[in-house]
């Protein structure tokens, strides 16, 4: 009877037991176990390729370990800190901090070399363990470092075109939710819970890597011949604006940010302005021809090379009487230059070199772009005038002396500099491409011809400009040198200069304009022995390399039988 | 009456072991799905592996620096670069012509 009583109170115990989790506790019990087999995972969408104007791979990920740690299933930390800090070669104290933290997962150290993960897992610790994640490289390491920029720990891009694109670069995270086994093996994806992650667009540049490596092998050589403190070439397609190459010393590997000075990742080209010096006579002379002040054959008297202006002495680098229009541009005399000048007024001269581009971004796709320095007329002194004429008082940066110059070279358009062509999808179809864009027109294309005309004198034995001749070839061009102001006396400096040369070849149908800037070259510094020895060596090949025919050269004409 | 109970509890036991069947099957599948998801993604990734390896051995310097130093090869020298113009037999105008440029051997 007592035994019976048992029983049946037991019976109902397990009734009642049954009915409180099978029916009270039934939604937070399956949701507890839900919990246990069943597991969101984020998806990471892959970052888009970038490609040079041939399809070359510039920028692509590989996938890297990761070390991570749940410190619930680590149970001595203290221990395991110190051993894991010795492999990773890294602070165990902040291992041990995060460690001892009360987050179920935790990184130990992201995105770390194989070898090094694989000494982690000979460690054997349980609760450490690995995760591929995926991590930018630049399989042309140094090649264009400053121009692709790079992208940081969590994918997203940081500097250059990394950062400038990283919207349409970087793809859309998903998340999936991963039924798991007793041993927490994913099994399948629930059908309803899965979002797919999208892989970011790729982006084709303008960019060609074949005349970006003649442009830094020849910039690596005139760095070693000249010790200077930094260069940069930059080689335009004058009718599109498209950038061919942008090359930029000292070098910088996006591949090792890390170890390398925040100095060193910026693109000089784009963000440092610098005075121009006598390149920035090309600016003057052509509003001058514009304006109908000067022709090229009108003659100035150049003062025997010295003449005092605002109390100020403005001198020439070589002693001159009477010279052309055609050869102040040539022998680049400055106060030829300035009484050419002078023929304007202030306002019109400040009219054209914010025509040309200076003062403005020149909205080329990268940040932090400088829009260099022109002080408007009202605030000019006594001797502005004069040294705005000539390239002094006045900061730009070398994108746009090319993009200037460039517009010289087309016929009076001035361009928007752009570095992408296209922009791709993840099965390879183009969903944008970028058309040349004419920003304003600068002179008319009788004068852009005239100047034209003007320029190829420069290149030639009268001309500062004789060594950027190219045999084969119709050049024009200007040399630029100059002084830097000397940061203690506030003065120009007679041994700190810039160095450059802006050429367009071929003259009678520009293909490229290459500017060269050598920032404080030791030694022999003009424009003409430093910058534009790099132009004619950096345009000979590029142009072998476009296939742009010398006019003397040897032909073979080979035509086919039937 | 016992051969028709006995047949209705066939029945239930045999849904209940297909429903088992079934149940064991999908998982058995997934544990195949998830292992072919995972053989791609390591395919995938070697493909990858491959593409860099081949874009890292073609840079530019690198082969420059083997065409120097151990093919012993130089930069044509003026003069030396030969341009070969294929036109077609009716004397087709230079515009639609394919250029190419040979170096021409030095003596």
């Amino acid at each position: 009877m007592i035994a019976g009583a048992l029983v049946a109170i037991g019976f109902l115990g397990v009734i009642v037991r049954l009915c409180t989790l099978q029916v009270v506790e039934a939604t937070e019990l399956s949701k507890r176990a839900e919990r246990q087999h069943e597991k969101s995972v984020t998806l990471e969408g892959e970052r888009g390729t970038i490609f040079d104007r041939k399809g070359r791979i510039l920028a692509t990920n590989v996938e890297v370990p990761s070390l991570y740690a749940i410190p619930s299933l680590i149970s001595n930390p203290k221990a395991v800190a110190p051993e894991l800090g010795r492999v990773l070669q890294s602070d165990s104290r902040s291992i041990l901090k995060r460690l001892e933290g009360n987050k179920n997962f935790v990184w130990v150290e992201r995105k770390v070399s194989p070898p090094v993960a694989q000494s982690v897992v000979e460690l054997g610790i349980d609760g450490v363990g690995i995760l591929n994640e995926s991590q930018r490289f630049y399989p042309k390491r140094n090649l264009m470092g400053h121009l692709l920029g790079f992208a940081g720990v969590d994918n997203q891009g940081l500097e250059g075109i990394e950062r400038a694109y990283n919207k349409l670069l970087q793809g859309e995270k998903g998340w999936a939710v991963v039924e798991r086994d007793a041993f927490g093996h994913p099994i399948f994806q629930k059908g309803l819970d899965y979002f797919a992650p999208s892989r970011g667009k790729d982006i084709v540049l303008t960019i060609d890597e074949v005349i970006q490596h003649i442009a830094e092998t020849e910039l690596d050589a005139v760095m070693e011949q000249t010790s200077a403190d930094d260069a940069s070439v930059i080689v335009m397609n004058p009718k599109t604006g498209e950038v061919l190459a942008m090359a930029v010393r000292p070098e910088f590997n996006p591949n090792r940010v890390e170890s390398q000075h925040p100095e060193l990742w910026r693109n000089r080209a784009v963000t440092d302005a610098y005075e121009p010096g006598s390149t920035f006579k090309i600016i003057t002379a052509s509003a001058a021809l514009e304006e109908h002040v000067a022709n090229p054959d009108d003659i100035f008297y150049c003062e025997e090379g010295r003449m005092v202006i605002a109390g100020g002495v403005i001198r020439d680098h070589e002693k001159e009487g009477y010279l052309t229009f055609r050869e102040v541009i040539q022998k680049s005399s400055n106060i030829g230059m300035i009484k050419i000048a002078t023929r304007m007024d202030e306002a019109r001269l400040y009219r054209y070199i914010r025509a040309f581009g200076i003062g403005e971004k020149s909205g080329i796709d990268l940040e932090g772009e400088s829009p260099g320095t022109i002080k408007e007329p009202r605030y000019w002194s006594g001797r502005s005038m004069a040294s705005i004429a000539i390239g002094q008082e006045v900061a730009v940066t070398p994108l746009q002396i090319v993009t200037a110059v460039s517009s010289i070279a087309n016929g009076g358009m001035l361009m928007r500099p752009h570095l992408v062509s296209e922009i791709r999808d993840a099965s390879g179809h183009v969903v944008q491409t970028f058309s040349p864009e004419v920003r304003r027109h600068t002179v008319s294309p009788e004068t852009a011809g005239r100047m034209m005309n003007i320029l190829e004198g420069t290149v030639s034995k009268r001309g500062t400009g004789e060594k950027a001749t190219i045999p084969g070839y119709r050049v024009a061009g200007k040399t630029g040198t100059a002084q830097k102001i000397d940061p203690v006396t506030k003065q120009y400096s007679l041994q700190d200069t810039v160095s450059s040369f802006v050429g367009i070849v071929p003259a009678e149908d520009p293909r490229i304009v290459v500017l060269v800037v050598v920032d404080s070259p030791k030694g022999l510094a003009w424009g003409g022995t430093v910058a534009a020895p790099v132009f004619r060596n950096v345009a000979e090949q590029v142009l072998r390399y476009l296939g742009v025919p010398p006019r003397s050269q040897e032909r073979i004409v080979l035509t086919s039988a039937g | 009456m016992i051969a028709r109970r006995f047949m209705i509890g066939a029945v239930f036991i045999a849904v209940i072991l297909l429903d088992i069947w079934q149940h064991v099957h999908i998982v058995t599948m997934g544990y195949e799905v998830e292992q072919a998801q995972r053989m791609q993604k390591e395919m995938q990734q070697i493909h990858q592996q491959l593409l860099v390896e081949v874009e890292t051995l073609s840079a530019l310097d690198r082969i420059e620096r083997i065409a120097i130093s151990k093919l012993g090869m130089v930069k044509p020298q003026e003069g030396q670069v030969v341009l070969v113009e294929m036109g077609s037999p009716s004397g087709s105008s230079p515009d639609v012509m394919t250029r190419v440029q040979v170096a021409k051997k030095v003596p």
